[in-house]
This record gives structure tokens, sequence and C-alpha cells, in this order.
């Protein structure tokens, strides 16, 4: 093992931590079970002595500490509202060909939401390996999508689900307890459209895995935050979360419309379906809240091959989705945007790192995947 | 004897009070217990005749009066009614079903109180207007959603609110020389004659908003009349109106603001100016130079409002000047005995202004709010927990409250803190 993975709960005594056959771990703070932040530490000798780790955790999770600690001491929740009952939820897990990873999805549902309703939605199956996977999960809802697609599976969740929201999952993540709940505690108010939730790895043993999660990692930080377009530039999406952790009104249909079945998974673009809903939700005049009470984690790609794969896929994802927004809805905001990420941010890490490389040749690559991908579903249609 | 009685108030606009009176009987199965007055205001359409000629499942009153406005048009509405309950709508609004159900409740387990019912707008999809009126109105329910909120005089909405008949003539009805905010004006009396004011989410009128960037201009217009007649009739409501704070405008605002006060012929052909760029910026999606300008142009038709009642900058002063100064707190509560004890305390003396301390640290002062209801104890959680959260800490440090990882935490963030008070307070 690379990089060990370890909780710390820091309302009780630390302990010395044997960490063997490690060269680092990373360390994942808690205050009364709620992730506060996380740090990686170097090990040596294959041990990190108390001492060491509550200073590693008051310079990673500090600040967050003593507002999670003086919240809790003065009963203050930034998210109560009066006199709102929780919505009802299905939880969506979209899969393709992936029955072990899957099969760990539900495990871990079945003991963290064992009430919950669960659809899982088999999008274009080659075999019927996820039925059979799905059969061992007796409250489990089957579906099958026949169009290819990850963002027309998502839409035949949104019109399947019973409850009032959809809490989407990836089938190769394991969201924790009281992931819903915090998911759902944040739809009091009715202009929240969109809530995501915190990512963090499963496993970092590959240096495939290691570089994902440095150089795009899921998470969002440890500080729950409201998006509002009033405020916030609904264009740029980025920091609001990811699909792998969200949940969403099954109203969104009504009120946005639903996925654009042009984008993510299974389409020439391959990424982009998510954020391309967050920036129409926020562009309409609704809210998506980011709660990182909300936890779930992720088995990010083992295999180089993988990762640059995927790192790639998501260039031509946000090149696909702001093609589209300039060419349909005409947002010019787009063009700023692109050139501050190519300046600010791609082009000093393109010497350094070939993921950035990966990553700008999918954008260069993403509009024509737009374009691909909008005659192709004309075409269906 | 009748239940609740409502009123709208209406002007022609018969085709968006008709669908309020058809969701009335639609959606409410206690319509028995209910009438309708509306008031037509200075009506020019068929309106009383329409309403008067179709067949309801209620009583319903139409009284046609010379426009006078809407304060006269509830105060004549309200002198008609016979039911215990005062419900007011808009003639725009839609009920959902159970609006009837919750405020009569409310008012049963509350009898000296007010509710607010939720107003979401219905607007149109994608225009940047639309959008800003929605997080214009329900940010307005944001607050008052959270058990935390201290209600005020300007969370008193005309078009939806219900108050005891009783308690609608003991504050006086409606002050009909206000021509807008006379809501406002009517929540600040009742505030200050004891009465309390509380939000009902449950309580849902789907508000059709069809304002258009005229009526929006027109709007700001009569709202900066009408603060100047709040700070005439109630000078300790000064500081919290508009036209007495001095916020920071950009360049265009600046000039605008110069030409309301002296050069209105100017200052109109200007502000067209700036009208006639706004659709150039929406059809390109720039939406932040959009709202800029948007900013700008609604600062300049309040202050051409506020210019034209008072007429110059210094008689403005003048009326500023009559604003009341800064008050020490009323009451000086120590939290060291705990938060649960301090917000006892605050519940039974419903002071106005409260100095906090944890043992000799001072915490900070929740002031007096001109227009807001006296303190509770819910009032506190949330400065303790985000604005004066350092100088809690710091004191819980130092009292021993806090456990010693966190003390150490606290310890060793507390100056960064102190340097990015407003990040931590987001």
């Amino acid at each position: 093992m690379r990089t060990a993975i370890c909780n710390v709960e820091l309302s009780e005594p630390l302990s010395v931590s044997d960490f063997n056959g490690c060269r680092q771990v990373m360390l994942v703070f808690r205050w009364k079970g709620r992730v506060i932040g996380r740090a990686f530490a170097a090990v040596a000798d294959g041990r990190l002595d108390a001492a060491d780790v509550q200073q590693i955790a008051i310079e990673a999770a500090g600040p967050e500490l003593s507002r999670r600690w003086l919240d809790e001491h003065v009963h203050y929740d930034e998210r109560e509202v009066t006199g709102a009952a929780p919505p009802t939820a299905t939880v969506a897990v979209c899969t393709r060909e992936r029955p072990d990873d899957l099969r760990y999805t539900l495990q871990a549902l079945a003991a963290v939401a064992p009430r919950a309703d669960v659809l899982v939605i088999d999008n274009a199956p080659a075999t019927d390996s996820a039925r059979r996977v799905v059969e061992g999960f007796p409250n489990v809802r089957y579906v099958r999508e026949p169009h290819p697609g990850l963002n027309a599976a998502r839409n035949r969740a949104l019109r399947e689900a019973r409850g009032e929201v959809v809490a989407f999952t990836d089938d190769d993540a394991a969201p924790e307890e009281g992931w819903l709940d915090a998911l759902l505690a944040n739809f009091g108010d009715p202009r929240v459209l969109c809530v995501t939730g915190l990512t963090l790895p499963r496993e970092l043993e590959t240096d495939a895995q290691e570089q994902f999660e440095r150089h795009c990692p899921f998470g969002r930080g440890f500080r729950r935050r409201v998006f509002d377009a009033l405020r916030d530039n609904p264009l740029a999406v980025g920091p609001v979360g990811a699909g792998a952790n969200m949940a969403l009104r099954r109203s969104v249909l009504a009120r946005v419309g639903g996925f654009d079945e042009r984008l993510d998974g299974g389409t020439p673009t391959q990424s982009g379906g998510d954020h391309e809903m967050f920036a129409r939700i926020l562009s309409a005049g609704f809210r998506i809240v980011y709660d990182p009470a909300a936890v779930s984690w992720h088995r990010h790609r083992r295999t180089e091959r993988e990762l640059l794969n995927t790192v790639r896929g998501y260039g031509v994802g946000v090149y696909a989705m702001w093609t589209g927004l300039l060419w349909e809805k005409r947002e010019l905001g787009v063009l700023k945007l692109a050139w501050s990420w190519l300046v600010h941010d791609q082009l000093r890490a393109l010497f350094r790192n070939p993921l950035a490389r990966a990553e700008l040749r999918g954008c260069l690559t993403g509009p024509r995947a737009w374009f691909a991908s909008h005659r192709a579903r004309g075409a269906r249609v | 004897m009748t239940a609740v009685s409502v009123i709208v108030p209406t002007r022609n606009r018969l085709a968006q009070v008709t669908r309020l009176l058809r969701g009335l009987e639609q959606r409410e199965p206690d319509a028995a217990s209910l009438e309708v007055i509306v008031v037509a205001d200075g009506c020019t359409d068929d309106t009383v005749a329409r309403l008067r000629g179709a067949t309801w499942s209620f009583p319903l009153h139409v009284l046609d009066q010379s426009p006078s406005g809407a304060a006269t048009a509830r105060n004549c509405g309200a002198a008609l009614a016979s039911g215990r309950i005062l419900l007011f709508l808009d003639d725009d609004v839609e009920p959902e079903r159970g609006l009837l159900r919750a405020h009569v409740s409310f008012h049963r387990s509350h009898p000296d109180a007010i509710a607010v019912g939720y107003l979401p707008p219905i607007l149109e999809q994608g225009c940047f207007l639309g959008m800003s009126l929605r997080g214009w109105w329900e940010s307005m329910f944001d607050g008052m959603r959270r058990p935390d909120h201290r209600f005020w005089y300007k969370d008193l909405l005309g078009g939806h609110f219900s108050i005891s008949a009783g308690d609608f003539r003991r504050v006086g009805g409606f002050d009909s020389a206000f021509r807008c905010h006379e809501d406002y004006e009517f929540g600040y009396r009742a505030i200050r004659a004891g009465l309390s004011v509380r939000f009902l989410p449950d309580a849902v009128a789907w508000h059709h908003e069809t304002s258009d960037l005229a009526k929006v201009f027109r709007r700001k217009f009569d709202e900066g009349v009408a603060d100047v007649q709040l700070a005439q009739s109630h000078p300790d409501l000064i500081p919290t109106l508009p036209l007495a704070w001095r916020l920071p405008q950009g360049r265009a605002a600046r000039a605008l603001i110069g030409c309301a006060w002296g050069r209105p012929v100017a200052g109109d052909w200007l502000a067209s100016r700036v009208v006639a760029m706004l659709p150039h910026f929406e059809r390109w999606r720039l939406r932040f130079r959009w709202r800029a300008r948007l900013e700008a142009l609604l600062v300049y038709w309040y202050w051409r409002g506020v210019a034209s009642t008072i007429g110059t900058r210094e008689r403005l002063s003048a009326l500023l000047a009559q604003a009341p100064g800064p008050a020490e707190p009323e009451l000086t509560v120590d939290l060291s005995a705990g938060i649960r004890h301090a917000e006892e305390t605050l519940d039974r003396s419903r002071a106005r202004s409260v100095r906090l301390v944890c043992a000799s640290h001072e915490v900070g002062i929740i002031g007096d709010v001109p227009g807001a209801e006296p303190l509770r104890g819910a009032h506190l959680r949330r400065p303790i927990a985000r604005e004066f959260a350092p100088a809690y800490l710091r004191a819980a440090v130092a009292a021993g409250h806090a456990p010693p990882t966190v003390a150490a935490a606290i310890l060793d963030t507390l100056p960064a803190v102190d340097r990015s008070r407003e990040a931590f307070a987001a």
C-alpha cells in the first residue's frame, strides 16, 4: 500500500498509529463523526505519534474544528429552517458493466440507508451482470435504460424515482453513514434544486490514484457553501461539486429540464453532464448547496492509462459544455472563463504535469466532440 | 360567525382576481367559513359587473371605490369584513391548497400575532430580470424561514398576511397617505403595539410576477417617496432606510444620483441610454454587467423619488438629523452559565438590545434595531456562532469551556480569525 487512509476522531483522545508498509498517510479529521479536514503526512518508521497528529490536525483543520465545536456548543445549525420536513428520497446508481463495483456500492447503501428507495439504472448493458448483482438485494429496483449515455441514465432515474429528491451516487463510490440525511437536510430552502457532497478517495494504492487525488480531487473543501447566481458566476461550476455525489429535486425536470443527453459518459463528450446541469440550475435563479457533511468514498481509476483517459475526458467535457453554452445560449462569458483557466492554471502546469497535458488535449477536442454529439443526438431524436 | 375574511384590492385585473377567487373555491374545502371582499380601486374595466354577475361558492362582496390606493382599499375591505381573521391577498396571487387552514390554525395558537405567508414568484424562465426578481422575493423569505430570524417591520408583506380583526382595528389600519410601503408602515405600528410577526411557510400563494423594467423603475420611484414619508412619520426608522445610508456607488450611479437632485430631465435621458444597453448585455448573457447597470438604474429611480418628495439635499440632511443616536444596551447577559440560561434570560426580559459577556470578557453587543421585535433567546445563537465567534472562542478558552484539542486549535487560529473576521462569519 502506498498511502494509507486513516480517520482521526478529534473529540476522543489521540493515540499512536501504526502504518507499516506505507510511505505516507491521508489523515481524515473528524469532530463527532463529521469530516472537518484532511492532510497528507509522511510516515517515518511506520508510525505517527499523537502529538504529531494533533499538530497536523490543527494546521489542516484548525479553523473548521473551532467552528464545528462552536456551532455544537451554542446549538447553531446554519441549515435549520422553520417547519420544513425533509423531503422523501430515492437513491439512484447509474451503472454499466461494472458488477463488482456495483455490488460494493449496493452493500454500502444497504448498510447506511437500509430503508431508502434504491434504484439501479443499467445503461445500455451488453450483459446481464448488473441485473444479477441487483437480484441479490431484494429492496433495490432494477431499470434498464437502452439509450447509451450517463445523462440518459440520470434522466431515466429522475423519471422512475418515487421520492421528491433523487440522490445520485456513482457505481464505484460508497456513501457513509448519514450521507443521505445530510443531503436532504439542505432542501428546506425551496430555491435549492441541487445539493452536492464531499467525495473522498476510498483507496490510494497506486500511483495513478494518488495523482488523480492530487490533480483533480472530487472534494470541494470542508465548509458548507451556497451557490447562487446573484453572487457566483453560474458558468464557473467547478467548485460546486461532482455528479458522483449529488442530489436533485425531481421537480428540476419541470423547472429547468432534464440532463443534456449530448453530454457525459457514453457520448463523444465523455463528461460535463453534471456541470452543465449545475450551470443551468444557477442560471435559472435557483441555488445549489455544497455540504461536506454528506460524505462518499470513491474508488479512483487504478492504472495510468485509465487515469490519463479520465483526465482527458474531463477536458473534453468542460470544453464541450462551454461550446454548447456558447453556441446555443450565447453565453459569451465562457470565452473569458476558458482564457482565464488557460492562462492562470493550465499553461503553468503544462510542462510539469502530464495530466495537465492530457487535460488540455481533451479541451482542444471538446468543441468538435460537442458538435459530433449534437449531430448524433439529432439523428437519434 | 365567519372565520376568515379574505380582502383583495384590485384595479383593472379581472383575469388575475378571477384566477385567485376560483383558486380559493377549488383548493379550500373550508370555504363555508369564508367570505371574500374584493375592493375595486378605481376599476375602469368590467371587473365589478363580472364579479357580481358570477356565482361563487362563498359570499363575495365587491366594493367599488374611486382610485384611492391599496391602503384605503384594504381599510374599506376590513371595515366591511365580518370574519374573526382578516387575510389580505394581492390580486395576482394563486392560493395553494391548505393556505386558509394554515392561517386559521396559526391564529388559534397565536392570538396576538400577525402571520406572513409565503409568496413564491412564478416568473419567465431564463430572462435576467426574472432571475433578479426571484432573488429579490426569495431573499425576503430566506431570513424569515430561519428560527433565529428577528422579525421587523419590513417583513410585513401586504400581498399575503393575516391578522385578527380586533388587532387590525387596535393598530388603526393602514395609513392611507402611503401609496407604497403602506404595509411596512402598518408593520411598524403593529410591532410597536406589541404584536409579534411570524412566517407561515405552509401558507403558500403563488405570485404571478409580471413586472417589466418600466414597472420596476416606477416601483423604485414610489419607494423613494414612501421612505421620505416613513422618515417623516417615524424618525426612529431613519437608520433602516436606504436614504440614510452612504453606500459606495459606481461612477454611473453617482452621476445618475447627481442628476436626480438637480437635473431630472438630464437624468431621465441618461437613464434611458443605460436602459437601452441592457438588451445587448442580455443577448450575450453578460449577467454581471447587466446587473451592475440595473443596480445603477434602481438607485437612480429611488433617489428620483426621494428628491421629488423632499426637494433639496439640505432638507434631506435636516430630516436625517432627526434620527435618534445609538443607545446603551438595555441588558447584560453572562454566557458563562450556558447558552440555554442566556436564552431563557432573554426570553423573560424581551430586551431590545443586549451586551453579551462571558465571565470578564466582552463578547459583543446585539443592538436595538428600529422597527424590529424585542429580542428572543433564539436570536442569540447566530451572532455568537458567527459575528462574535472570535471573541466568544477566546472567552471560552479562558473560561476552560473548550476541550484541550479544540482549545489548542482556537489559540492557533485566532490571530488568523481576527484578520479575516468576515471570512469566518461568512
